[in-house]
């Protein structure tokens, strides 16, 4: 009879359905003017200038590590961190920007580079080389040095020479890294331990990216993901080269005018005769004449039209910078999920107050660094890939904190320091797009209903992550049975659900499941709803921006299927009876699934109208 | 099952199982499934992963699960057995220690699983998700499909807002909102406890009847707006619908375009690319072997509609017929030619010449392939063949940095005898000054012979002129565009003229075409650029373009021909019929391929086949993926569209034209393509989209600002004065201003009035809100290049600010939206009532319920549980 049902249902509805048909289709909305991040060129447009450090010397040997790293450690850059900068349409500080810099070209926070022993008289292979063969030395006595970016944002200007044959321009794409070394050692056996020293650097020299990138694009050039990490060496090649055309560090007259090149001073100007003193002081590797000429340049630079030169923002970002309050709140959550989860086991109580204290702790200190930001960028900091990613984590960590404050059921403490560990760690420790401070998309500044949408999808984000760590505890408990056995799950039930220490006053697994059944559901429920009013902001702000209030957009699309599926989960439980507990937590791990994808599949891998997302 | 549910099952039972009306019954049981509801829903979900996500990416989905699932193996694996181990070796009760052991050991042999796993099997898997190595098949289908989604695919040809409004995502919208609507009257009671789900379901049914009435009356795109442009801005192109735009071309009247709107064009694949090639035609591009037109795969054959009854005959001629042949998605336009031996009776003849540019290698410096070879033969190889129109400026040259050859037909002998005016040895470029009013001794009008170098004025004996050259250069600043020479191209010198009274101007001086010599003024006119006119009479200049080989072939009346060569820096030879000479040092042209000097390096130059008539035939080429600006592909951008012209009554005839997109209509010009019919009319055709009328209003921009941020940041605002003006008395308005800026649109027209009740406006803006003739318009673009140019001039001075010369607005009228944003509210509203209002309404009643039935109230809460838990134990 069902079928017969379904059969005639089909039947009646598909003439209105084709009629519906008929409907003129209609069109995708293009993205206005705004619709995307504003360009951000990672050089100045001042190429033309000279560095005002003074030419590079190329024509005497380039310092050793053990003698680079020395110096470094007796310069104090220290004066210089704070100074100001304009770069990318935004007025930073130094300590940023060389921070960015490092960052681009080497592909991590600081420069790193080893300390090799003696050579060996091992012969080198024809067509290696010397230096990248010297680089690859014996594999033994290996020491590592890592370099304060300062440091080498300001040698890379100064002493280029040294970095030539050093492994100094990221390659992350690995083919294409395996494509620069045998280029550059070819194939043989002999020199396999160069290659692999060298690919374990993850770098390349700037002498083999000059030397070998035209050939290896014309082998290659065809393949996407080959074309974009040539791109990206190239681009951080651009950077090491022309690094001193961002030196913006003149404050103008006028809000109106642009920041001025140091180089555009006069020669004798005194910021010109301390930096080129600077330059010659480093040169020479003395110290003590650079950190004179350091102080000299940061004592000189905010004096030229103070009335514009910033001051206490400045101090901000240099707190924000070394405080690195994210990566600390990584940790903390982490101890705070191992303190409550060897808590729930043990039944130990001053776990409990631990793991909650230390949650409070990396609440804190999350959110001291997303109200930082904000500070520093002056505006909300949930503009980017990086700063969503903070902000999804903050208001989990806090709607979960909230849970555990008010049901007192440490379950929600772990899911909210799970939810904190797991997404920080992603974002900090990961090359996820927009860590650095940049302008918004000229279309996100404009609109406050903006920041009501995106708030209110990323926290649905937030909670569908804390509803599925909820969901795998229910997994947990429902198949753990059998590896724990009941007794122990009695303990881990009280722990989590706020029981009693002892066994004896636990519930019962069913009890248990019950409870974190009715867990999951408080979580995903307020998931399905925010998701649905963010949803619905967006489309609010999608007639206003563009012209359409939905459109279909890959972005828009897969915001509706996350939705579906906490739809699915709702009508699903009408009729799953006493599995209804089991169903929604699995399917509350296909929705993280596919918000995952939401999030950053259609980001990253489908263009559309959230270009900026 | 709710008791409602209950009940009308009942009643189903007793009214509908018998009789005509059982497959009623059936109907009104599927429809009240929640099973269906689901399946509809997975339906909507699986219809969006199709339309959003490439097929390409779909095909690694395998992959990546075998990653992600041994992945977790890895993890899971060493944990679950660590965990075990600790758990045999740890005592029951040492209950702590053996948790935290199993909990610890377990977390660290997951990760050292799963580093395991990243060093070893983390690469090459990895490789085959990236690059598609591995797995046999795959790897071509993912490169070839990694940005192809389902609608993409030939057959579909769909824009994303297509995709969704085809039929079978209409019938799963339908079906749902149909079950939705029938389970909800059939199994939810209508109490207050239930308010909210019945709030929420409401919700989603207005937006669904909103959205489609939305959907049939919404009209969106886009419109550019000039500063200064003098009449309002009366409409708006659509979005994206095409059509083709026709008119017939009168000299006299300025007559208008007739849009015809055009359904059944692609997007995203080429049909009938060589659609305008005639069958079993010689090619010159086969002939040359070079690249020509390639057979599609694919055809196209779309009719576009006649005109309106209204306006037939209005615009063209009725009689003539237009279909779609072709369509290339991203493509340039190629030309060849077809090659017939006689020439045509009835239009002038285009006949073709092969010269044939044959280099000579002496043996020392010739190549082989095969480095063991002994002796290596000498080389005379064909090098080029290039075929040459004579009557056709632009086709009549061929060059390189090298060379140059032109071919002409009847040049008049005083332009053959300027080609070979004879230089000081060294000149590369020359220039002949004549004055012609002027007188020498000698009689006749003063004329210099100048070597010219950059940077070097002259004075022109005592007539008073100097010539200061100020470029000399390859190619013209500008593309030529004057007719007859548009596509050509030549050395040009710019040269700045001082008269005897003192008036300087910039002359520009083309090696190849005198006849196209122009002066520029330094006067600039209203649009900014530099006022242009013919050169003055009174100086003749010509420039000689000695620094390559220049080769000059003439063919004089009678058929002979006569040659004139010039080597850099040498003076001019000139040879007088079909025989070649040899010029001075080896370098040579021959006539009929003949041999110069053995040892020497030499280049020959040869006649080769020759036609009639060569008729142009054009064809559309692919533009390699690897040069496609994404963002463009599926916009018709950069599309090409084949029509194919007939004539009612006139049979043979059979026009194929290839038209480049217009975005804008009328902007930018050069986008209309003219043919000539079989009646000597002429009609233009344009390819771009479809146009809608403002019904009462019509557009004008005041001005426009990009706002950045301090100090030049980036962009923070665009902002466009927009001036709305109406269009008839019966527009019920008066002209007004606005600032249309991102993310605050203008809307049009203006309803509100002072003169009317504050409820009457109000009434009328709701009103509005259905009306499919009020129109909201967004900043949507501007003009970049000219703001930035104009920044340059205000810090140099010379204007007071930046400006634009024009905005771009997007248009859409958004009949329905207030219904559609009433639904979301309810959604809104109400799931918060069924999720929490609901659940403390029921709990209220079941206690209530309780206390009567003189029930102990029962605790609430985990820890209330766990008292009844262990006082049930106790008991």
């Amino acid at each position: 009879m069902r079928i017969m049902s379904f059969v005639v249902m089909l039947v009646v509805c598909v003439g209105g359905a084709f009629a519906t048909a008929q409907v003129t289709p209609p069109s995708a909305a293009p993205g206005p003017a705004g619709n995307e991040h504003p360009e951000s060129s990672a050089v100045g447009s001042t190429t033309e200038l000279p560095s005002p450090f003074g030419p590079p010397v190329l024509d005497r040997a380039p310092m050793t590590v053990e003698e680079k790293a020395a110096f470094s450690r007796a310069v104090d850059l220290s004066p210089l961190a704070g100074l100001a900068v304009s770069h990318g349409g935004r007025v930073k500080i130094v300590d940023t920007l060389a921070g960015e810099t490092v960052g681009m070209i080497t592909g991590r926070g600081r420069y790193e580079d080893l300390i090799l022993e003696e050579e060996s008289d091992r012969e080198i292979p024809a067509g290696v080389p010397e230096a990248a063969w010297r680089y690859s030395g014996d594999i033994t006595g290996i020491e590592k040095v890592k370099f304060d970016p300062l440091f080498t944002w300001l040698d890379l200007m100064i002493d280029p020479a040294f970095y030539f044959d050093r492994p100094l321009i990221a390659v992350d794409y690995l083919p294409l890294r395996d494509a620069y070394l045998e280029a550059a050692f070819g194939g043989a056996e002999e020199t396999k331990a160069a290659r692999s020293l060298w690919k374990k650097s993850t770098r390349v020299s700037p002498r083999m990216v000059g030397a070998l990138t035209d050939d290896i694009f014309a082998r290659f050039g065809g393949s996407g993901p080959m074309r974009q990490g040539i791109e990206s060496v190239e681009n951080a090649e651009r950077v090491f080269r022309l690094g001193a055309a961002n030196l913006l560090l003149i404050a103008p007259n006028d809000r109106t005018d642009r920041w001025h090149h140091v180089s555009e001073w006069p020669a004798q100007s005194d910021v010109r005769l301390a930096a080129s003193e600077l330059g010659e002081a480093w040169r020479a590797a003395d110290a003590d004449r650079v950190n004179a000429a350091v102080v000299r340049l940061a004592e000189t630079l905010p004096s030229i039209n103070a009335e514009l030169y910033p001051t206490t923002s400045r101090e901000l970002e240099l707190a924000y910078n070394r405080s690195d309050l994210f990566s600390w709140a990584t940790w903390v959550y982490l101890l705070s999920l191992l303190a409550l989860v060897l808590a729930f086991g043990t039944g130990r109580g001053w776990l409990r107050w631990t793991g909650g204290g230390l949650l409070v702790l990396a609440v804190a200190m999350h959110a001291a660094g997303f109200i930082a930001r904000g500070l520093i960028a002056e505006r909300v900091p949930i503009q980017n890939q990086f700063e969503s990613m903070t902000g999804v984590a903050l208001f989990a960590a806090l709607v979960g904190l909230v849970l555990l404050l008010v049901r007192r059921q440490p379950l929600f403490g772990a899911a909210s320091a799970g939810v904190g560990f797991l997404i920080m760690i992603a974002a900090t420790e990961m090359p996820i797009p927009g860590e650095s401070i940049e302008r918004e998309a000229a279309i996100l500044n404009t609109s406050v209903l903006l920041k009501y949408h995106v708030t209110t999808v990323l926290t649905s984000y937030g909670l569908i992550t804390l509803g599925m760590i909820v969901s795998l505890f229910y997994l947990g408990a429902h198949y753990g049975e059998k590896l724990l056995g009941k007794s122990e799950m009695q303990v881990v039930a009280a722990g989590a659900l706020g029981g009693q220490d002892a066994p004896a006053g636990g519930p019962t697994n069913a009890r248990l499941l019950g409870d974190l059944d009715r867990a999951q559901m408080i979580v995903l429920q307020l998931a399905f709803w925010t998701l649905g009013v963010g949803i619905l902001l967006g489309a609010w702000w999608a007639d206003h921006s563009w012209g359409r209030w939905w459109a279909f957009d890959p972005k828009e699309t897969w915001a509706l299927i996350t939705w579906i599926v906490y739809l699915i989960v709702i009508h699903a439980r009408i009729g799953a009876g006493q599995r209804k507990g089991l169903l929604t937590a699995w399917l509350s791990v296909v929705g993280f699934i596919v918000m995952l994808w939401t999030y950053f599949g259609v980001n990253l891998l489908l263009p559309g109208l959230h270009a900026y997302a | 099952m709710s008791r409602k549910w209950q009940r009308v099952k009942r009643w189903d039972n007793e009214h509908l199982s018998a009789g005509p009306l059982r497959p009623l019954k059936w109907v009104l049981r599927a429809l009240s499934s929640i099973s269906l509801a689901i399946s509809l829903l997975v339906l909507v979900a699986i219809y969006g992963v199709f339309a959003s996500v490439p097929i390409g990416l779909l095909a690694l989905l395998p992959v990546w699960l075998v990653i992600g699932l041994l992945a977790l193996l890895a993890c899971a694996l060493p944990a679950v057995g660590a965990g075990a181990l600790v758990r045999a070796a740890v005592p029951k009760e040492l209950r702590g220690l053996r948790f935290a052991g199993t909990v610890l050991a377990g977390i660290a042999l997951a990760v050292a699983g799963g580093l395991v796993f990243a060093e070893f099997a983390w690469q090459p898997l990895y490789r085959v998700g990236s690059t598609g190595e591995g797995i046999g098949g795959l790897a071509a289908f993912v490169e070839d499909y990694s940005s192809t989604t389902l609608r993409r695919l030939p057959g579909f040809e769909m824009s994303e807002l297509e995709f969704y409004s085809w039929w079978p995502f209409r019938l799963v919208l339908v079906l749902f909102t149909i079950n939705m609507i029938v389970a909800t009257l059939r199994r939810i009671e209508f109490s207050f406890k239930n308010l909210g789900v019945l709030t929420v379901h409401t919700g989603i049914v207005m937006i669904a009847l909103a959205g489609a009435f939305y959907q049939q009356a919404k009209k969106e795109g886009d419109t550019i707006l000039f500063a200064g442009a003098g009449a309002p801005e009366t409409g708006f192109f659509d979005i994206d619908r095409t059509a083709l735009w026709v008119r017939t071309i009168d000299e006299n009247l300025r007559t208008p375009w007739e849009q015809r709107p055009v359904r059944g064009v692609p997007r995203y694949n080429d049909y009938g690319l060589d659609a305008s090639v005639p069958e079993d035609a010689d090619l010159l591009s086969d002939l040359l072997e070079t690249a020509g037109p390639v057979e599609s795969p694919r055809r196209l054959d779309v009719r576009v509609p006649d005109s309106l009854p209204a306006t037939r005959g209005l615009y063209v001629e009725p009689t003539l017929k237009f279909r779609l042949v072709g369509y290339s998605a991203y493509g340039a336009i190629e030309e060849t030619l077809a090659l017939q031996t006689d020439a045509p009776a009835d239009r002038p003849a285009e006949p073709v010449q092969v010269i044939e540019f044959v280099s000579k290698i002496p043996q020392e410096n010739a190549v082989s392939e095969d480095p063991d070879a002994e002796l290596i033969p000498e080389l005379a190889r064909l090098s080029f063949r290039f075929p040459l129109r004579p009557l056709s400026p632009a086709h009549r040259v061929a060059r390189n940095p090298a060379f140059g050859i032109e071919l002409t037909r009847g040049m008049p002998d005083e332009r053959f005898l300027e080609l070979g005016t004879r230089f000081p040895r060294g000149t590369l470029h020359g220039l002949i000054v004549t004055v012609p009013e002027s007188a020498t001794e000698a009689g006749g009008p003063l004329r210099v012979v100048i070597p010219a170098s950059e940077g070097e004025a002259y004075s022109i004996g005592d007539s008073g002129w100097t010539v200061a050259v100020k470029d000399l250069a390859d190619d013209p600043p500008f593309p030529i565009i004057t007719e007859g020479f548009a596509g050509g191209t030549s050395s040009v010198a710019i040269l700045r003229m001082t008269s005897p009274e003192g008036e300087s101007f910039d002359r520009w001086v083309y090696h190849r075409f005198p006849s196209i010599n122009q002066e520029l003024l330094d006067q600039v006119q209203a649009n900014g650029r530099p006022s242009r006119r013919d050169p003055d009479p009174r100086i003749d200049v010509v420039y000689i373009d000695a620094s390559r080989l220049q080769v000059f072939i003439d063919e004089m009346p009678g058929g002979a021909r006569r040659f004139l060569v010039r080597q850099p820096g040498r003076d001019a030879s000139v040879v007088a019929g079909d025989a070649m000479t040899l010029l001075d040092e080896g370098a040579v042209v021959a006539g009929d391929l003949r041999e110069m000097g053995d040892d020497a390096y030499g280049v020959s130059l040869a006649f080769g086949e020759s036609w009639a008539h060569g008729e142009p035939v054009e064809y559309a080429v692919p533009v390699p993926e690897v040069d496609r600006d994404a963002s463009l592909i599926g916009t018709h951008a950069e599309a090409k569209l084949a029509v194919e012209l007939t004539m009612e009554g006139v049979d043979g005839w059979r026009e194929v034209v290839w038209l480049p997109f217009s975005r804008y209509l009328g902007v930018g010009g050069q986008q209309a393509r003219e043919v000539e019919l079989p009646t000597g009319q002429r009609v233009a055709l344009a390819f771009g989209r479809v146009r809608h009328t403002f019904e009462r209003f019509g557009l004008e921009m005041v001005d426009f600002e990009m706002i950045s941020y301090d100090h030049r940041g980036a962009p923070r605002d665009f902002q466009s004065i927009v001036r709305v003006v109406p269009t008839s008395v019966t527009s019920g308005f008066d002209a007004y201003s606005r600032v249309v800026k991102l993310n605050a649109p203008l809307r049009a027209p203006h309803v509100w009035s002072e003169d009317r009740s504050w409820p009457a406006n109000a009434a009328l803006m709701a009103v509005r809100g259905v009306d499919s003739r009020a129109y909201k318009l967004s900043q949507a673009g501007w003009d970049q290049q000219g703001w930035q140019e104009s920044q340059q001039l205000a810090d140099q001075g010379l204007v007071d600010r930046p400006r634009a010369r024009f905005t771009i607005l997007q248009v859409g009228n958004n009949p329905g939206i207030h219904l559609i944003a009433i639904g979301g509210v309810l959604i809104g509203l109400g799931t918060p009532w069924a999720f929490y209002v609901k659940p403390w309404l029921v709990r209220r009643e079941r206690e209530r319920l309780a206390r009567g039935a003189g029930v102990a109230r029962e605790p609430i809460g985990a820890v209330g549980r766990v008292e009844r838990e262990a006082q049930g134990a106790g008991a």
